[in-house]
């Protein structure tokens, strides 16, 4: 009989534990998380601050694993990850998740989105991505929506107009091959706080402008990608 | 024939396996092989999409749809789990009849619709191993996606003045697809070993709200599939 508690608790773990702490996996995974854009421009977003089942603080939404798959803020829990990508993402909600005015607008996307999607462009040309781990920093990446492109997207054909002027479409790249790698990868430890945050210090992000007399929902995400290192159970 | 004596059942099926068996359990052979699964959409959508679920022939499935040997598993073989990629095809893409508005092509889902949104999970024995956002973007498929090259006007309607002026116009049809590069499947790393008769499940979901699609003049019950395609290599006894 062992009067040592952590003796007592090894010798239960290896008995009933639900993990085997001595045998590790480890996986490629991706963690992401979306906010939602302010339209009148914002002078920094922050990401990873609320867990799946938070409310968006800008939609005032709760947020589900479309938005976000961490559970708790700032951190992964008890799981060891190695970042080894970042992506960003600027990405324009479906036509049918958008308010009314947009989402019954019979034909929006070859009409009026035009002048969002040039907004969307000059967004993509400003920004500066900061990663801080205990409040450290380790990444400072310039024009981030550039630099780390979302490298998953369409392929668009063409494009095409239902009124008498020009109709745009935009979307930051989509190929895999110009994501942006980290090497060496980073590794952020269970329970270790980060925080990440695309800032805007050049003058606040560009406006969105109306469409079809209604604000168009758009989300910012940043996507970690790399591997999670986890124990066997 | 010689009498031969057995102790247990096991030692008598391991003997007359040897003699008789279709399957030699002692050599194996690796096939590079793909499963795939694809549903309907439907014209409302869904909360979540499983994939993988109907064994090929069952719930109204063909070989179109599917070709797995059971629901929810590889059966009684090994599956080295190297790639993921989704897919979707629809029946007829009516690509002629675009109006001008949003319902009438498909290329409004591609942009602005079904395929921009959801995530997609990989649960083994109920244990999640692969999880990403905007699968349809993420993992694109890599079917070699055919191209279409328009140029010019669709339609135009002019109002008498002096000179005339445009009254209406519309141009060409849009055309997009998903992300057809070989690069941009999703590299399973470090593989996965999807054992024999192991359970999995492979979902897409959408738990921000179901979403129908925009095209809805040609995504009818069941004109548009969507689908997840795993590409690996079958591990199986030599016969």
């Amino acid at each position: 009989m062992s009067n040592n508690n952590s003796a007592i608790i090894q010798a239960l773990q290896q008995k009933f534990g639900s993990a085997d702490w001595k045998k590790w996996s480890m996986h490629r995974w991706a963690f992401w998380d979306y906010v939602r854009y302010t339209n009148a421009g914002v002078s920094s977003l922050s990401f990873f601050a609320n867990g799946q089942g938070s409310t968006d603080p800008v939609s005032t939404l709760a947020k589900t694993q479309e938005q976000t798959n961490i559970d708790r803020s700032r951190s992964f829990g008890q799981v060891y990850f190695m970042l080894a990508q970042i992506r960003t993402h600027i990405h324009i909600l479906p036509k049918n998740r958008q308010l009314s005015g947009i989402s019954d607008d019979a034909n929006v996307i070859t009409t009026t989105y035009t002048d969002m999607m040039y907004a969307m462009q000059r967004l993509a040309g400003q920004g500066v991505l900061t990663l801080d781990i205990l409040a450290k920093n380790y990444v400072e990446i310039e024009q981030p929506f550039r630099t780390c492109p979302p490298g998953m997207g369409v392929k668009i054909g063409q494009h095409a107009s239902s009124q008498i002027t020009e109709a745009a479409w935009w979307q930051q790249n989509p190929d895999m091959g110009n994501l942006k790698n980290f090497t060496p990868p980073t590794i952020i430890e269970p329970e270790q706080t980060f925080d990440c945050k695309i800032n805007f210090p050049n003058a606040n992000s560009p406006a969105i402008p109306t469409v079809s007399s209604a604000a168009p929902a758009v989300n910012i995400g940043v996507i970690f990608e790399g591997y999670i290192l986890r124990p066997a159970q | 024939m010689e009498n031969q004596t057995f102790f247990s059942s096991e030692t008598a099926i391991r003997y007359l396996a040897n003699k008789f068996g279709s399957a030699d359990y002692n050599n194996w052979q690796a096939v590079p092989y793909q499963y795939w699964s694809f549903v309907p959409y439907g014209t409302a959508g869904a909360a979540s999409y499983t994939f993988f679920a109907d064994a090929v022939g069952t719930n109204a499935t063909n070989k179109q749809l599917t070709n797995m040997p059971k629901a929810g598993s590889f059966g009684q073989q090994h599956f080295l789990l190297k790639k993921i990629r989704t897919g979707a095809f629809v029946t007829n893409p009516e690509q002629e009849s675009w109006d001008g508005t949003d319902a009438e092509t498909l290329y409004s889902d591609y942009v602005n619709g079904i395929f921009q949104a959801g995530f997609f999970n990989l649960e083994i024995q109920s244990k999640s191993y692969v999880n990403f956002p905007n699968p349809f973007l993420y993992a694109g498929g890599d079917y070699g996606a055919d191209r279409q090259y328009l140029a010019g006007i669709e339609a135009l309607t002019l109002s008498e003045a002096a000179p005339n002026v445009i009254a209406t116009y519309r141009s060409h049809s849009p055309f997009a697809s998903l992300n057809n590069n070989q690069d941009q499947k999703y590299i399973v790393d470090p593989n996965i070993l999807i054992e024999a008769e192991q359970n999995f499940q492979a979902s897409i979901g959408y738990p921000s709200g179901a979403l129908a699609p925009v095209a809805t003049g040609i995504v009818s019950a069941t004109s548009l599939y969507i689908g997840v395609i795993f590409e690996g290599l079958i591990m199986r006894p030599v016969q």
